[in-house]
């Protein structure tokens, strides 16, 4: 799936926190399903606070490689990889 | 990373995990062993409850259990509930569910509870013997099934007293094949405390040792697996006795700040000192923080421990200190050896 332009969207199903530039994600798993915790490092944090459900993936890329040495292609795949698993924790949604 | 890693990191950093808010001491039911006395503080307005709710926030303080009284007997409950929901708390609403109508439990379903928590007592004749109000089971009832219909999460709970210990395998069943939502009143229902003005009239509805044996026991038989709390099991000496103050507080409606329901302290008013304060300064809390299983000096060697959950705000109020030895959870722990031992023999 070509994510780049897509807009994420926190879940409303999650409860969370930044705690020492960490965030802490609980999905709260409505009926049935159980809870998921993860807590994300600086990068990923990062990335979660720039998540406001107007920025697409790529506005999120450029942003991250004004602050990072890497090259941009290097943060898109990490990014992209990153959205992925926020996605399968259903943290996030598009 | 489970739920308990997380609650000992925050901990480690001196940050709670959790708060157990009490909005209210009003309620519509009138339940015969209920701790709460009779004089209703004065509670904090709408504002000054969000502004509680900041301040957790800005703690970073993740689980908030709000509970009463009846937290839905306050008008502003919705406007409470939507304040949390958008402050990011993992929300946890206790109650005794009678004034959820449809409507409520749409707001309830707008801000995405993790779990709701309502008390039954047994059926209609025994839980309306129990709440004192007619009528009080039906509503209790249609209120979980309402809320089950919304995809909320439902867990009832119950008490295990005098009234009720023999129809509550029963009630379990009923709970969990009808009502179709969990159960979470193996253990948990045992301790029953004194009230908050000192009075211990709560405590005539304890059971026997024979009806505690033998609820135990029915107990232990319908849920197979239920398993010896392995936290309790592993627990070093070196560990923490339980969360109070260490990965958990608890806020009254008026807005002073406890270690714990069952601990409360004087001079934390939030009003007048921060949290943080309190929280970092209190001897109260200081002491409970510093508090190690082994230092319960009675309890050394005790061979009943691995079934025992100690609460020191139990042992305060029993023997005046909060490491002493309990004879209460002594003989809640001497009935659930005793039940093991025997539900060993029906298997064998
Ligand atoms: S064990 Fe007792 S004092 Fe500790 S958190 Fe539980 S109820 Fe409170
Ligand atoms: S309170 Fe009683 S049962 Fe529990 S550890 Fe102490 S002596 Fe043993």
């Amino acid at each position: 799936m070509d994510i780049l332009s897509k807009i994420p969207k926190k879940s409303p199903d999650i409860a969370s926190r930044i705690i020492d530039e960490e965030a802490i994600i609980i999905s709260l798993g409505q009926s049935g399903s159980g809870e998921t915790i993860e807590v994300l490092n600086f990068t990923g944090t990062k990335i979660w606070e720039l998540i406001d459900g107007k920025k697409s993936v790529s506005e999120i890329v450029r942003r991250l490689t004004e602050t990072h040495d890497e090259p941009g292609k290097i943060v898109e795949a990490d990014v992209v990889g990153f959205f992925n698993k926020l996605l399968t924790s259903k943290f996030v949604y598009f | 990373m489970t739920q308990h890693e997380l609650r000992l990191r925050l901990a480690r950093r001196g940050i709670p995990w959790t708060c157990l808010f009490e909005l209210t001491y009003r309620c519509n039911l009138q339940c015969v062993h209920c701790y709460l006395g009779t004089n209703n503080p004065k509670e904090m307005n709408t504002d000054e409850v969000c502004g509680v709710l900041d301040t957790l926030k800005q703690v970073g303080c993740i689980s908030l259990i709000l509970s009463g009284g009846e937290i839905f007997a306050r008008k502003d409950i919705v406007k409470i509930l939507q304040y949390a929901r958008a402050s990011h708390f993992a929300l946890r609403l206790f109650t005794n569910g009678t004034l959820i109508d449809r409507a409520m439990a749409e707001a309830i379903a707008q801000v995405k509870p993790w779990v709701v928590e309502i008390s039954l007592y047994g059926f209609r004749d025994v839980h309306e013997q129990v709440t004192r109000v007619k009528g009080s089971f039906d509503d209790t009832v249609r209120a979980i099934e309402i809320l089950r219909g919304r995809q909320i999460r439902v867990y009832v709970k119950s008490v295990v007293m005098k009234q009720n210990w023999a129809e509550l395998p029963g009630l379990q069943q009923y709970v969990q094949r009808k009502l179709k939502v969990q159960w979470r009143s193996i253990d948990g229902g045992l301790q029953i405390s004194p009230c908050d003005n000192g009075s211990k009239r709560p405590f005539l509805f304890r059971l026997s040792d024979r009806q505690l044996e033998k609820y135990m026991l029915a107990a232990l038989t319908l849920n197979k697996t239920a398993k010896r709390n392995p936290e309790i099991r592993a627990a070093g000496e070196n560990e923490h006795v339980c969360g109070a103050a260490f990965t958990a507080c608890n806020i009254t409606p008026s807005g002073e700040l406890n270690p714990c329901l069952q601990i409360r302290a004087k001079d934390n008013s939030l009003k007048s000192k921060s949290f943080t304060e309190i929280w970092q300064e209190h001897p109260l809390f200081r002491q409970l923080r510093s508090l190690r299983r082994g230092d319960r000096q009675e309890c050394l060697g005790c061979k009943d421990s691995v079934h025992c959950f100690l609460c020191p705000g139990m042992a305060l109020i029993e023997r005046g200190s909060l490491s002493a030895r309990s004879p209460e959870a002594c003989r809640l722990a001497r009935g659930w050896k005793n039940a093991y031992r025997l539900l060993d023999k029906h298997l064998a």
